[in-house]
């Protein structure tokens, strides 16, 4: 897909530093990229924020919740830490990665979702946990994932 | 269930709201009582409010425990043209989710506390850093937001005080150590969260290099009910050093998985049996408290209330809150490792100690969990977590190894079973 | 002056200013402290975390290289807790290190081997990386990274971005995943770096290096059908002691020459003679540049000039400032001037095809690797220069072939461009080219010598970051009538980061010069990025001593009366500016992303 410039342009015209928001607009242009961040729109970022380059690749790999590599239309984002670890996440994980054909971190071949491991996600009174693009999931039980997965496919 | 916890306890301060107001509407909050300790405080004298917070004997729920009114008092004095009030809604110690309940549950709560902080401290701008997984928070607080200012409670001159504060959410990335106050100052200016070498502190140079204070969610929402109440009726909460409510979470091996608001006059085990209805699955091994970051407490120690000075004596911490409670089927090298494993990934890799040791911290624990460890490795990974202890630059080096030594001191002998 | 404030470090009192660090208490108790990450011409970092000391009163160790003085200190640096940490941060570091000692060009000069060795890390306690995990990135002419050696130390990205102002490198990842990364993990030849060399030249390990050509100089050396022609600038020979046990500033010229004949080069020359060159085309370009200003109001003519000797400065402004290039004087570098005349006339003059001539040029410079592989650089039909090679590189070469610059005689140069005057040799520190062009451009408008006592313009030496002087052009001669009365306006910079200050001005429209000289590295050529490590501000201080002496002892100190460039100028080129110098002596340049390399 290309990257739609006139679109950063536009979600970058709020920035100034003053404003703390140069993550909140990344998150905007990430979106607006399909989920991740091709190298044009990292180039059009660094221009409109007159941030280097090297700054902005530092900053972008450095926050998991950015990627440079493509990823699929929805992020599944699954809790690895304690609370959730000892709820089955672990099960889980292994499930959707079964059921979806991929290993963590991968995409599906349709290009529809992409698997993650994510730290906690606040969510622990009510492990195990799971995050699918914006909404979260608590207490997902095992048989209850494929109708979870449905809404999205 | 909108916030995927229950709440556990009644009698509630902080969590009165929560559930029962609907969150986007400010009215309703007005109804209840809010924005009154801000009618109050803007009529007081600016350090009437922060001796009126350093009486209360409030300390910060970000897990440092520093008096928050002591704190004030540095930016308080500090002369610069700007300063910044930052609130910390990074929240990311496995466990915890009490930032989130607020936020989402009562976000004016927040709102109002910060306006009061930013009027006492004389900080004209503010940020509420949200970390970028909480969508409901940010959705929440930025209507909130809107909503205040609309009602003259946020902006310019606010209730016709002549103060003026204008607030902004910011995000994080997907961080755990922009939790560090440091950290996430840097981030906010759009930077990597790697946190910056102290002194000096951000109540001195923060935010842009002026003073900043930066404060944890639950922190100031205490602050309505303080001005509104008085510094008396909040010391009157809880032990004498340790006053107020504090919000624990409960999860883990569990019957009754949730969120607690208590003052600090029961014990652990209390809290468990209480409102947690007990472990499921099996007796209590051993409860992790405060996050990947906290102490391992055996269930000796859930007997005792831990109050601040006794954790000060027997140098642990109770963090933010979370109770992880783990049953008997458990085993201390796995849950060690699903520790290490994450602070070999949140570490910010800046100092070599931290981000060289915690690969080595999981290295070893992975020998044991393959039952391939031994009684020097054991030794070795002592020693190496006495010195993460005291020579890496920030908090999270230095305590992601309490764990680690902890389990070293009470589970040896299962660790060399391994 | 601030309030002075008593450290006690290890029994031993001493007064520092507030402010300074704990470490710099010690250096002035005389208490050794290890470090890795700090480097005296960098900002602080404080993340390698081996000069821990323990300070009374305080629960943790502390960075002494961060930590401030701002109230009486107690310090200790010799205690178990102190020496446990030390040993076990770095114990971490080298079971992380993939390197292989013997084949690493830092090996006996590496400040991470010499601490394992001084801190008895006699046992690994951790499983040592035991594979290379990365691919060496070789593509650049110039610089040579192999992470599998990093250390993390970011003294690299502290050099180039703070100091360079380049912004090539930056920490990229999290955790223990991080990695110190070009922009996009690119090849750093497709980025901005204007390879200067500065972050090879503060990298504590093998982990930077530059591209060494000293191999095929080798090969070239002994072909019997090649004539190789070395030419030596003035930094590398106040500098190459240092690699050969001398304190730094010792001059070692005619012992090099002697050296260098042995090696097997065939000719010797003196790179100051292509200054003197450079000197004459570049005043000429400057009063010609003035008059269509001054004269002919001619817009199109842009002032001030900007000297274009520094390759790093050159490609600097290419990335940075691309619409500004016209400020550049068109003049090659003395090394590409002279690959040009040596492949012409002097080739003539010997009497050999200069398709049989190969040109190497020792240069303190990285980034002359680069220059001499520009694709316009081939005025004479053939590559002007043929190889860069750094002073490092030339000193490993004596060494592999047993010449040790003690046991050498002293030897002059080869004759017919032999030489090169005073002028040439203060090239090699920041205000040299200045110094040298005003020293020329003074005479010829004036008929008389600088009004300075000795020839020193001693307004323009230094290591302050901008120097400035004014110079009023008055009794001149009468073909230069029209700079009557004018006070010409200098201004001399070293270290790119100084040079962005006055280009920010130039692009404000707030530049009030008419000539100015840039350097891209610290101190000028004698900081460069190919010379001994280590440099700092001491030892740059000491080599610019050296130059200064050497000038001094030099009869001919001006460009303009060395009677080797007069006869060039009568049998070859005609005048400066001539149409033959032009097309031997200048070039152009090409405009380039603040991104990634475009050509
Ligand atoms: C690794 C690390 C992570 C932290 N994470 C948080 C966090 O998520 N939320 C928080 O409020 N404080 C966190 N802190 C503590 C903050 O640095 C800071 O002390 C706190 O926000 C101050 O607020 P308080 O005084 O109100 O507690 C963290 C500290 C460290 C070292
Ligand atoms: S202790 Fe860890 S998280 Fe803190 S600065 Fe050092 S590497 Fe970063
Ligand atoms: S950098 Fe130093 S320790 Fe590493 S291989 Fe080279 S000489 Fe050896
Ligand atoms: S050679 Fe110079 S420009 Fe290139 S990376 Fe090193 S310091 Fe930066
Ligand atoms: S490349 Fe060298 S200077 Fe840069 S961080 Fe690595 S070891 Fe340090
Ligand atoms: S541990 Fe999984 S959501 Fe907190
Ligand atoms: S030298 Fe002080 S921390 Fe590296």
């Amino acid at each position: 897909m290309s990257v739609n410039l006139e679109r950063i342009r536009e979600i970058f015209s709020d920035y100034s530093p003053e404003k703390g928001n140069f993550m909140v607009l990344l998150h905007d242009v990430q979106k607006a990229c399909g989920n991740w961040l091709p190298e044009e729109a990292l180039m059009e970022v660094s221009k409109l924020a007159k941030m280097p380059l090297n700054k902005v690749y530092g900053f972008v790999s450095f926050y998991t919740m950015f990627s440079t590599q493509p990823r699929g239309k929805h992020i599944i984002r699954v809790c690895k830490d304690g609370p959730c670890a000892v709820k089955g996440s672990l099960m889980l994980a292994d499930l959707l990665m079964k059921e979806l054909d991929v290993d963590m971190g991968e995409t599906t071949d349709d290009n529809h979702f992409t698997l993650e491991e994510t730290a906690c996600i606040g969510t622990c009174t009510a492990s195990p946990a799971m995050m699918i693009d914006d909404e979260v999931y608590g207490n997902v039980a095992p048989e209850s994932l494929n109708s979870i997965l449905k809404k999205y496919r | 269930m909108k916030y995927n916890a229950k709440i556990l306890s009644t009698d509630n301060v902080l969590l009165k709201n929560v559930g029962n107001i609907d969150p986007l509407k400010i009215d309703e909050y007005i109804a209840n009582g809010g924005y009154e300790a801000l009618k109050k405080a803007v009529t007081m004298d600016r350090k009437a409010i922060i001796d009126s917070v350093s009486d209360s004997g409030l300390r910060g729920r970000g897990g440092a425990n520093f008096p928050t009114g002591r704190k004030w008092l540095f930016t308080y004095n500090a002369t610069a043209d700007q300063k910044y009030l930052i609130i910390n809604a990074d929240e990311g110690e496995p466990g915890t989710v009490k930032d989130r309940i607020l936020m989402e549950g009562d976000p004016h709560q927040i709102i109002e506390g910060m306006v009061i902080a930013a009027y006492a401290i004389g900080a004209t701008k503010g940020f509420i850093y949200i970390r970028g997984e909480y969508n409901d928070s940010i959705k929440t607080m930025n209507a909130a937001i809107k909503q205040a200012e609309e009602k003259g409670m946020l902006g310019k001159n606010i209730l016709g005080s002549g103060f003026d504060f204008e607030m902004r959410v910011a995000m994080g990335g997907g961080a755990y150590i922009c939790g560090e106050e440091t950290a996430l100052i840097d981030s906010i200016e759009g930077k990597r969260g790697e946190p910056r070498l102290k002194p000096p502190y951000p109540p001195v140079e923060g935010l842009f290099k002026k003073p900043t204070i930066v404060n944890n969610v639950e922190t100031i929402a205490n602050v309505p009910h303080i001005i509104a109440k008085g510094s008396e009726w909040f010391r009157s909460l809880g032990a004498s050093c340790s006053p107020g409510t504090k919000l624990f979470m409960l999860c883990g091996d569990i019957n009754e998985p949730g969120i607690v608001e208590t003052p600090i006059d029961l014990s652990f085990e209390d809290v468990i049996e209480k409102f947690g209805k007990g472990a499921n699955g099996g007796e209590i091994k051993f409860a992790q408290i405060g996050g990947s970051s906290g102490n391992i407490f055996t269930p000796e120690m859930l007997k005792k209330v831990w109050t601040y000075e006794r954790c000060c004596e027997f140098k642990v911490s109770y963090g933010t809150g979370s109770i992880f409670v783990c049953n008997d089927s458990r085993s201390i090298v796995d849950h060690l490792l699903t520790v290490a494993e994450f602070f070999e990934h949140e570490s910010c890799g800046k100092c070599t100690p931290c981000r060289e040791g915690t690969h080595r911290v999981k290295q070893i624990i992975e020998d044991f969990a393959f039952g391939e460890g031994t009684v020097s490795d054991l030794e070795i990974l002592k020693e190496l977590c006495l010195i993460m202890k005291r020579s890496p630059i920030c908090g999270l080096g230095q305590a992601c190894v309490n764990p680690v030594l902890d389990a070293i001191e009470y589970f040896k002998g299962e660790i060399l079973a391994n | 002056m601030s309030e002075m404030i008593k450290v006690n470090i290890d029994g031993i009192e001493v007064e520092v200013e507030s402010g300074a660090t704990v470490l710099s208490a010690c250096e002035k108790a005389g208490v050794k402290v290890p470090v890795l990450c700090h480097h005296p011409d960098l900002n602080v970092a404080g993340v390698c975390r081996v000069c821990m000391v323990e300070i009374e009163g305080m629960g943790n160790l502390q960075a002494s290289c961060a930590y401030p003085v701002t109230q009486p200190l107690t310090v200790k640096t010799k205690t178990n807790r102190v020496r446990k940490a030390r040993r076990m941060n770095l114990d971490l570091v080298l079971a992380e290190h993939y390197g292989d000692c013997y084949t690493c060009p830092r090996n006996g000069n590496c400040e991470l081997r010499t601490l394992a060795d001084e801190y008895g890390v006699d046992k690994f306690k951790f499983p040592h990386v035991d594979k290379p995990r990365y691919a060496k990135d070789t593509k650049s002419f110039s610089i040579i990274r192999d992470q599998d050696k990093c250390i993390h130390c970011k003294r690299c990205i502290r050099t180039c971005i703070d100091m360079q102002k380049v912004n090539v490198y930056e920490t990229a990842n999290k955790g223990h995943d991080v990695e110190i990364q070009v922009a996009l993990n690119k090849s750093i030849a497709d980025v901005v770096c204007i390879n200067c060399g500065q972050c090879v030249n503060r990298c504590p390990t093998g982990a930077l290096w530059t591209q060494d050509v000293s191999d095929q100089v080798w090969e070239d050396i002994e072909n019997p059908d090649l004539f190789v022609i070395m030419q030596t600038a003035p930094s590398p020979r106040a500098a190459i002691g240092e690699e050969f046990g001398y304190p730094p500033g010792t001059r070692v010229t005619k012992k090099l020459n002697a050296a260098m004949r042995r090696a097997g080069f065939d000719k010797v020359l003196d790179t100051n003679f292509a200054a003197d060159l450079t000197i004459m085309e570049e005043g000429t370009e400057l009063l010609e540049r003035l008059h269509k200003v001054i004269v002919k109001k001619d817009k199109s003519v842009k002032i001030p000039m900007f000297t274009s000797c520094s390759p790093g400065w050159v490609k600097f402004i290419e990335h940075y400032y691309p619409d500004h290039l016209d400020h550049l004087s068109t003049c090659k570098s003395p090394q590409q001037m002279y690959g040009a005349v040596i492949k012409t006339y002097y080739a003539e003059k010997i009497g050999i095809d200069p398709s049989k001539i190969r040109t190497v040029a020792l240069m303190p410079c990285s980034a002359k690797k680069y220059e001499c592989n520009r694709p316009e650089m081939n005025a004479s039909g053939y590559r002007d220069v043929d190889y860069g090679l750094t002073t490092r590189e030339m000193a490993m070469m004596l060494k592999e072939a047993g010449l040790h610059l003690a046991d050498m005689p002293t030897e002059e140069f080869d004759p017919v461009l032999g030489e090169g005057s005073g002028a040439g040799m203060i090239f090699g520190a920041t205000g040299g080219v200045m110094e040298a062009a005003i020293r020329t451009v003074y005479e010829l408008v004036t008929g008389r010598p600088v009004p300075f006592e000795r020839l020193n313009i001693t307004p323009v030496r230094g290591m302050e970051a901008i120097k400035e002087a004014s110079l009023k052009l008055e009794k001149v001669k009468k073909e230069y009538k029209w700079l009557e009365g004018v006070e010409l306006k200098i201004a001399v910079a070293h270290g790119t980061a100084n040079a962005k200050i006055l280009m920010d001005k130039l692009v404000d429209g707030t530049l009030d010069y008419h000539f100015i000289e840039v350097m891209a590295c610290p101190g000028g050529c004698l900081g460069g990025g190919g010379q001994p490590i280590p440099t700092t501000p001491e030892i740059r201080k000491a080599r610019a001593n050296a130059i200064y002496q050497e000038d001094e002892e030099i009869e001919i100190r001006k460009s303009h009366e060395n009677p080797l460039i007069q006869k060039l100028y009568k049998e070859f080129l005609g005048k400066p500016g001539s149409h033959k110098s032009h097309e031997l002596l200048h070039t152009h340049y090409t405009k380039r992303g603040q991104y990634f390399v475009k050509d």
